[in-house]
């Protein structure tokens, strides 16, 4: 933090000078001196030196700089005083950035947690989002793993049905989303406010917490910096099913033959008492084929592949992965400056996928005179993700689910081969024919972030700022498409989409901060400010078919000369909103911080618009006090906090007031003239409007409690609960009213509760060659939904997946959680089945040896779709995160753990693989653990029902798709070694250190998809289907400073 | 500087630049880009576009922001519907879109989907037809009086022909005017036939016969003979016969003269056209949403052909109802052998490339037409090779769909690309065929027995004028072997002659719903039709007790009187509107 210094006349007194130096005696540049209890203060220059006035000889000198423990020495007529700075390990005076502001730990009294820059880049994979995890108590991170994604980040839980990710802010700027942009090593420091007493000062747009990011800064009076670093490495998966292999898979169709009671024949094996694999699957099951009459479009002949593909291998890639960073910073009197530039390059996990940035910024600040200074920060990223990157069904991750392994990648000439064209057998496509036609695909964004801002310093203590924040970006994407034959629904013709996006963003925030000290004992900081944000986004995007060329630069849109699609849209919001907070420190004992935002929004309704979110706070430090000075000797610090505030929510679109009508080509044109081919335009009811609808508020409370002890220790406890009332909830309309998308109203209550724990141990050791540095988190909160409309009956339903849907939320259950039929086991003889509540229709045909036994959960003696119930969890126990930190001489050993513990998982692959829904794959589990399979000696071990053609009722949601997620996972682990400088002067090197690291080099799970960590939608929390598992990476990295 | 002409400084620039931003109330006003409200679509121009707005709901794709899965349930065809009737099987795999698998297995629950769906599409066509009305009001200063009867009657068509298709599938639903200001309090007391009437009346009477350039819109003569159709359901057969002579006697509506034009794109909006929903591809959408979407998944699955994903399959019941016997008649059953005694020849279990050969027994030439079965050519695709052809034969027997698929020569009347195709060729909803064994119905509820057959004999006539062609004289389908198609010949042993007498009012009765059943199969009529004539449980049961030893999943399955009749209110509405809507006791 640049130190705001007033050179008021000071008459000439005594001078004091000297050097400062750090922990390894090299000299410090940029250190802060300031005479204590005054205004007067000075940094140290290029060579660590400095000369201050001091009133009087019995001034006390205070030593300062970031990351390092601050020193108080009294002159005691000393001229020459030369200081050597340790640095801090876990400071109560460092500095800690807060919303519009900045405050020192030992202040503070809201719940925030800061992460430090080198923890973010001692993570592998470079995303700030994504490498949060684990980092601070009440902050849950899951991440999806496709190339150039952001994880979704939640604070103290889910606190609203409506969007729950937390503000970012960069360096006091607001910001629009487009984190992946945002290179790690930009950052000097991270903050995620938590409470509403640190969120309050954002208002309507605190209540999912705040994450403040602060850019590499350079420090006054500061030789001259650079620092370059490169890593690179490989990035691979080798997760994978257990899947039937083509001669596996004709027995389990014969098996499942014979269980339905149908004489086993099948196009591809034949007919015989046992399944045969023919040298063909086109034409279906023959085993000679006449090569003359090969096709593409229709008869692409195709072999069986024996053997069996192995269609992970087909598309896992093996991948590199490459991060480049250089930055110069440095400062002198009146001006400092951070620069840098980075690269980084990263191959997805699935073949002909990636993902790469660059990035640039520029740091200036100018004190033009000793009342003003002007600055700027400045980021430039451009992103680009490439290939086919989804997940799902339609994604090649869904498709390997799917595919036979008797099913070859390529036909006889050749050519993909047509999965989806076989008989008896099907996929949808081939995922290798569609990764390859989807290399080209690019999704481009250029973002251009920054504010510049103006600070005058009028009187001492009293500082006014107007800032003026951008955040432009542009995008691009274009998917050249070439045709595919050998698909069910070829493309006949080559295609091209592509579109443009343009977000513009501003904002204007203009504080006064005054800050005093009375009578020695009462310290009083107090801040007003306004801020004016608005935002508008447009897209558009176009289609033509039939491209005569398929070379690289044949692909624009005029070139093709087929039919033309096109669309574009735009939206637009805004903000207005008037702050203030006052600090109030009384004998550094007793704290007290108040804050009040009153936000005005353009998404509600004339009368609406405004909210008011208070906060308030309070801190007693009692190790400060008389009484507690017996504790001196072991109880470095001990501070109790509690807090009581509000702030809201508005995330429910842009225009939730309005009624609409719009005109539509699919669904509101009509060709009433006959044509076959041209429509009459037409309109209808695009949106119900709710004028009435207003902020959706949060009301959170916090208790917690620092303590630092035997000079080793620290502890922080926070024990919360956010209750959300007025939630905006899209309740049901009935359709008698029509389709429309359906507005918000201020009508349901959540609540959340729950307990943070942090604690870190670090020391010294082996004389003081060894440092270490612990830091544990541990985090648990229960989420529930208190109401969610007037109606009881009101439910949340999650995304269906085959028609079925497996999630719900409703009042009384945490949101969401998972809802079907409770399997009590397997009927091991008819007599069992018979005696049991009658299953899926009148007939009892259900109930035999081999199905499952269903809990009758309303009792009625029948089952049917009234006994459903919830039947899992998604949401953890608790979540922990281990870091640790060990150096010895040069070396230093990084190492991360994370786990997340009760939490259920709904692993709906297993649908796909286990049960008769397609002529698809299944999981050796099918053959293998069905109840009265060959291979399984005792039925009461049976994984899963019997294996049966015709079983549609045992695949409905169930608790037989729901495990348990928990998991222990080896994130990180980082080893190290720093050159020694003595021998580096002889190069010219400031420093140098060389490193290797890894991630996710191992996991402990009992889950039995292919990777526990999911990331989904808050609505289908904890649904795992066809998506990307955690990749691991291993990296070489280099950092050298000149 | 001095320390006061700073802070001077400060806070005049403060208010230089506060000020205009103070000033601009409008700064927090953002209004939606690229919609209207009612109030400016209430010009001439703008209730037009809402009344086309109402119309384009007609194809049953309904779902905005995503995939119309509504496209299936809410249907015109009703295909989803029909799954329950003896006419057809869901068909495709066990797993792929069981919800419908429910609808024909009869254990659907008011938690499926279609059931939501549907209603929600329906009341979706109620609402844009109510808005028409309302915007119709609001600027009627501005409107002629009689083109505004004339929308007025369009949209009041419209809203009986949604409230129509869920009067058939639910027992009774609550009917939404625009004279409702809260339609979530209207409550579902009693089957709404009488309002569909009276909303139908208002365009017999304000309705013009046709609409030069636009085909699409309904005219008095879709009107009147929807209002039959709706009175035959209440069966009012003597107030409808004479709905049906008007259209027989004024309409000027003739049959056409190849049975297969009513299902082409290339002769749509034809002599025969009473109401056709109307079809467009190509057209700039993506996925062909204004063409018939419903058929994206109701054409064959295979290599041969660029379509999805054999559902909708016709039934070896079916198939078996096209036999004739020697004097080319229909198999009744009144004293006489019945058509399902036994079962024409089928392949089940057959591969391709093993030896089958069809059946020369006589059937009638819509059999052809109607049914994709191996042996006979398949439009011009080539010949239908059996086991090849078919997704699973195991849970969709060994036919394919075949009525609403396009000619390979008419690919450019399918959608270009995506999932599946949906194709521009309409849906004849009502044609004069309707007309005509409808009125023959009346008949012979009126015992007027030579005019039923009249009717009936206008209509077998015409199809005997076109044949499938084709004898295929290659009966084993393996690699290398190209089908022998002799041209010159018709496919199958074709046959169908006229009724030379009706002995009895129960032959009559047999005689007509057998020809509505081989006219108008697969086209989503069956069904509704069995619960109206009061015969679903007997004709059902027998067809499951035999049908079950070609589809085991049917095993144990039963078709019961009232609670089958029609199909359960979904619960979503059900919870939404407690203490109005009330679920179907028999449910």
């Amino acid at each position: 933090m640049v130190g705001l210094l007033c050179s008021s006349a000071a008459f000439a007194q005594q001078q004091v000078s000297g050097t400062v130096t750090n922990d390894k005696g090299e000299v410090f540049p940029g250190a802060s001196v300031v005479v204590k209890g005054s205004a007067t203060g000075t940094v140290t220059n290029g060579s660590g030196k400095y000369t201050i006035s001091i009133p009087d000889a019995n001034a006390v000198l205070v030593f300062s700089a970031i990351g390092f423990t601050p020193l108080e020495r009294p002159a005691n007529g000393a001229s020459t005083i030369n200081i050597q700075l340790q640095p801090s390990i876990f400071s109560l005076d460092e500095t800690v950035v807060i919303g519009y502001g900045t405050q020192k730990r030992v202040n503070l009294t809201g719940s925030l947690s800061s992460v430090k820059s080198e923890d973010l880049r001692a993570n592998a994979v470079g995303n700030v989002s994504k490498a949060l995890q684990g980092m601070a108590p009440g902050v849950d991170v899951t991440s999806p793993n496709t190339a150039g994604s952001n994880a979704k980040v939640r604070i103290h839980g889910l606190g609203t049905i409506n969007n729950n990710d937390p503000l970012w802010v960069i360096d006091g700027v607001p910001v629009a989303g487009g984190i992946e942009s945002l290179d790690p090593s930009e950052i000097e420091s991270l903050t995620v406010l938590k409470d509403a007493a640190s969120t309050a000062i954002y208002g309507s747009r605190g209540a999912n917490g705040v994450i403040l990011v602060t850019t590499v800064q350079g420090r006054k009076n500061q030789a001259p910096s650079m620092n370059l670093s490169v890593r690179m490495g490989t990035i691979r998966n080798n997760k994978k099913y257990d899947l039937l292999n083509p001669t596996e898979f004709g027995e389990m169709l014969w098996l499942q033959y014979k269980n339905s009671g149908i004489t086993p024949t099948h196009p591809i094996y034949g007919s015989g008492a046992e399944p045969v694999i023919p040298r063909y699957l086109i034409p279906a099951g023959a085993n000679e084929a006449n090569l003359d009459e090969y096709n593409i479009n229709n008869f692409q002949i195709t072999e069986a592949n024996a053997k069996g593909t192995d269609w992970y291998k087909e598309i896992y890639n093996p991948g590199m992965t490459q991060d480049y960073n250089l930055s110069i910073n440095g400062g002198s009197e009146k001006v400092t400056y951070a620069m840098s530039g980075g690269y980084m390059q990263e191959d997805g996990m699935v073949k002909m996928t990636g993902f790469n940035r660059y990035n640039m910024r520029s740091n200036v600040h100018v004190n033009v005179t000793s009342w003003l200074e002007v600055g700027e920060n400045l980021s430039l990223g451009k992103t680009r993700i490439s290939g086919l990157q989804g997940e799902g069904l339609a994604s090649p991750l869904g498709q390997v689910l799917e595919l036979p392994s008797i099913m070859p990648v390529y036909d006889v000439m050749g050519n993909f081969a047509p999965v989806s064209r076989m008989t008896g057998l099907s996929g949808d496509n081939n995922p290798v024919g569609e990764l390859t036609r989807a290399k080209d695909f690019i999704s481009d964004n250029l973002r251009l972030r920054g504010n510049a801002y103006v600070q005058v310093t009028p009187l001492e203590g009293l500082t006014l700022r107007s800032v003026l924040g951008l955040d432009l970006n542009q995008s691009h994407f274009k998917q050249p498409l070439e045709k595919n034959p050998e698909s069910y629904v070829a493309r006949k013709y080559d295609q091209l989409t592509e579109g443009y996006g343009s977000g513009r963003q501003w904002s204007w925030t203009t504080t006064a901060n005054y800050s005093r000290t009375f009578g020695d004992i009462h310290h009083i900081e107090i801040m007003a400010g306004t801020e004016a944000i608005d935002e508008l986004s447009q897209s558009m995007s176009a289609t033509r078919v039939n491209y005569f060329s398929t070379e690289k630069n044949y692909w624009v849109l005029s070139a093709g000369s087929g039919e033309m699609t096109n669309s574009g849209s735009a939206s637009s919001w805004s903000l207005l909103s008037y702050f203030g907070r006052v600090h109030y420190d009384l004998n550094h004992r007793y704290l007290l911080d108040a804050t009040l935002r009153r936000d005005g929004s353009s998404r509600f309704g004339k009368g609406k618009q405004y909210g008011t979110f208070p906060a308030v706070s309070a801190g007693w430090i009692l190790s400060e006090e008389p009484f507690m000075e017996a504790t001196r000797s072991w109880l470095d610090n001990f501070k109790l906090r509690a807090s009581w505030g509000q702030s809201g929510n508005d995330q429910i679109g842009n225009y939730n007031m309005y009624d609409t009508y719009t005109s539509s080509l699919d669904f509101s044109y009509y060709p009433v003239t006959g044509s076959n081919n041209s429509e009459t335009p037409g309109f209808q009811s695009n949106s119900f409007g709710n004028p009435d609808a207003h902020w959706e508020t949060i009301t959170a409370m916090n208790i917690g409690a620092d303590v630092s002890f035997l000079d080793h220790f620290n502890l922080t406890v926070d024990v919360w609960q956010r209750n959300t009332t007025g939630m905006l909830y899209p309740k049901t309309v009935p359709s008698v009213y029509g389709i429309a998308s359906i507005p918000s109203v201020n009508i349901g209550d959540m609540k959340n509760r729950g307990i943070d724990v942090q604690f870190n141990v670090h020391g010294y050791g082996i004389g003081k060659e060894l440092t270490y540095n612990v830091t544990a988190n541990f985090s648990h909160y229960k989420n529930t939904i208190v109401r969610l409309s007037d109606k009881d009956q009101e439910a949340i339903i999650g995304s269906a997946v085959r028609e079925q849907t497996y999630i719900r939320s409703e009042k009384g259950t945490s949101f969401p959680e998972f809802y079907g039929y409770q399997i009590l086991g397997i009927f091991q003889t008819d007599e069992e089945a018979k005696n049991y509540p009658t299953a899926f229709g009148a007939d009892g045909t259900y109930n035999k040896a081999g199905h499952f036994k269903i809990k009758d959960v309303n009792g009625d003696g029948i089952i049917d779709d009234k006994d459903r119930t919830y039947i899992g969890d998604p949401h953890p126990d608790f979540t922990a995160g281990l870091t640790g930190n060990v150096t010895y001489k040069g070396f230093d050993l990084t190492a991360s753990l994370y786990a997340s513990y009760g939490n259920d998982l709904l692993n709906l692959d297993r649908r796909t693989l286990d049960f008769n829904l397609f002529l698809r794959n299944r999981s050796a589990r099918r053959l293998y653990e069905s109840w009265g399979s060959p291979y399984l000696k005792d039925n009461r071990k049976a994984k899963m029902p019997i294996a049966e053609t015709n079983d549609a009722e045992s695949q409905q949601p169930s608790s037989y798709y729901v495990e348990d997620g928990s998991y222990l996972r080896l994130s990180n682990l980082q080893l190290g070694y720093t050159l020694p400088s003595g021998w580096l002067k002889t190069i010219h090197l400031k420093h140098l250190r060389i490193y290797v690291m890894a991630s996710n080099l191992f996991t402990i799970t009992h889950y039995s998809g292919l990777d526990p960590s999911v990331s989904t939608s808050d609505r289908d929390f904890g649904q795992d289907f066809a998506r990307w598992p955690t990749p691991q990476r291993f990296l070489v990295g280099i950092d050298l400073g000149l | 500087m001095n320390v006061k002409i700073k802070v001077c400084l400060f806070v005049l620039s403060l208010a230089t630049v506060f000020f205009p931003m103070a000033c601009q109330k409008n700064f927090l006003e953002k209004r939606p880009f690229g919609t209207v409200d009612l109030q400016t679509l209430s010009t001439p121009d703008g209730v037009n576009s809402l009344l086309i707005g109402a119309y384009s709901l007609l194809d049953g794709a309904g779902v905005t922001g995503g995939w119309p899965g509504s496209a299936y349930p809410a249907s015109p065809k009703m295909w989803v519907w029909d799954c329950a009737s003896d006419d057809s099987y869901k068909g495709s795999t066990l797993g792929d879109f069981e919800t419908a698998g429910e609808v024909e297995r009869y254990v659907l629950e008011a938690t499926n989907d279609n059931v939501e769906q549907i209603w929600e599409v329906m009341y979706d066509g109620v609402s844009r037809a109510n808005d028409v009305l309302k915007a119709l009001h609001n600027a009627k200063d501005n409107i002629d009086a009689d083109q505004a009867q004339v929308i007025e009657g369009q949209a009041r068509f419209l809203r009986a022909w949604y409230h129509f298709q869920l009067q058939k599938v639910f027992f009774q639903i609550p009917y939404i005017t625009e004279n409702d200001a809260e339609p979530e309090k209207v409550v579902n007391d009693h089957p709404v036939w009488p309002e569909i009437e009276a909303d139908l009346q208002f365009g017999i009477e304000h309705l013009p016969a046709s609409y030069p350039g636009e085909p699409g819109k309904a005219t008095k003569w879709a009107a009147t003979a929807l209002k039959a159709y709706a009175l035959m359901f209440e069966q009012k057969y003597s107030e409808a016969a004479p709905l049906l002579d008007n259209i027989i006697q004024q309409g000027g509506f003739t049959l056409v003269h190849n049975y297969f034009d009513n299902y082409l794109a290339t002769t749509e909006n034809n002599s025969e056209s009473i109401f056709e929903i109307q079809a467009a591809v190509n057209d700039g959408t993506a996925q062909g949403f204004n063409g018939n979407p419903d058929s994206w998944t109701t054409n064959p699955y295979n290599r041969f052909l660029p379509t999805c994903c054999d559902m909708h399959k016709p039934s070896q019941d079916l198939v078996n109802a096209f036999k004739v016997d020697a004097n080319g008649l229909p198999l009744l059953g009144v004293n006489g052998p019945k058509y399902n005694d036994t079962n024409l020849k089928n392949d089940m279990g057959v591969n391709s490339e093993d030896e089958f050969h069809p059946t020369d027994d006589p059937v009638d030439p819509r059999l052809d037409w109607t049914v994709g079965r191996r042996g006979i050519p398949y439009l011009d695709w080539g010949v239908h090779t059996g086991n090849e052809w078919i997704r699973s034969q195991v849970n969709g027997g060994p036919y394919s769909n075949k009525k609403f698929m396009f000619y390979q020569a008419n690919q450019s009347l399918a959608s270009h690309d995506k999932f599946a195709r949906a194709t521009a060729i309409n849906f004849r909803a009502i044609r004069y065929a309707h007309v005509l064994l409808w009125r023959a119905e009346c008949a012979v509820a009126g015992n007027d027995l030579e005019t039923a057959r009249k009717y009936v004999n206008e209509v077998r006539e015409r199809a005997s004028h076109q044949l499938v062609m084709g004898k295929v004289n290659t009966y084993a389908f393996g690699s290398g072997v190209t089908p022998l198609v002799d041209e010159s010949q018709p496919a199958a042993n074709y046959k169908v002659n006229d009724y030379l007498n009706f002995p009895s009012q129960d032959y009559a009765w047999a005689a007509v719903r057998m020809e509505e059943r081989l006219e108008f199969a697969m086209e989503g009529f069956r069904f509704f039709d069995l619960v109206r004539w009061g015969i679903a449980d007997q004709v059902l049961n027998t067809y499951i007790a035999k049908d079950a030893a070609f589809r085991t999943y049917m095993q144990g399955t039963h078709y019961v009187k009232d609670k089958n009749d029609h199909w359960p209110l979904p619960q979503k509405q059900l919870d939404v509107q407690p203490g109005i809507l009330q679920q179907d006791p028999a449910y």
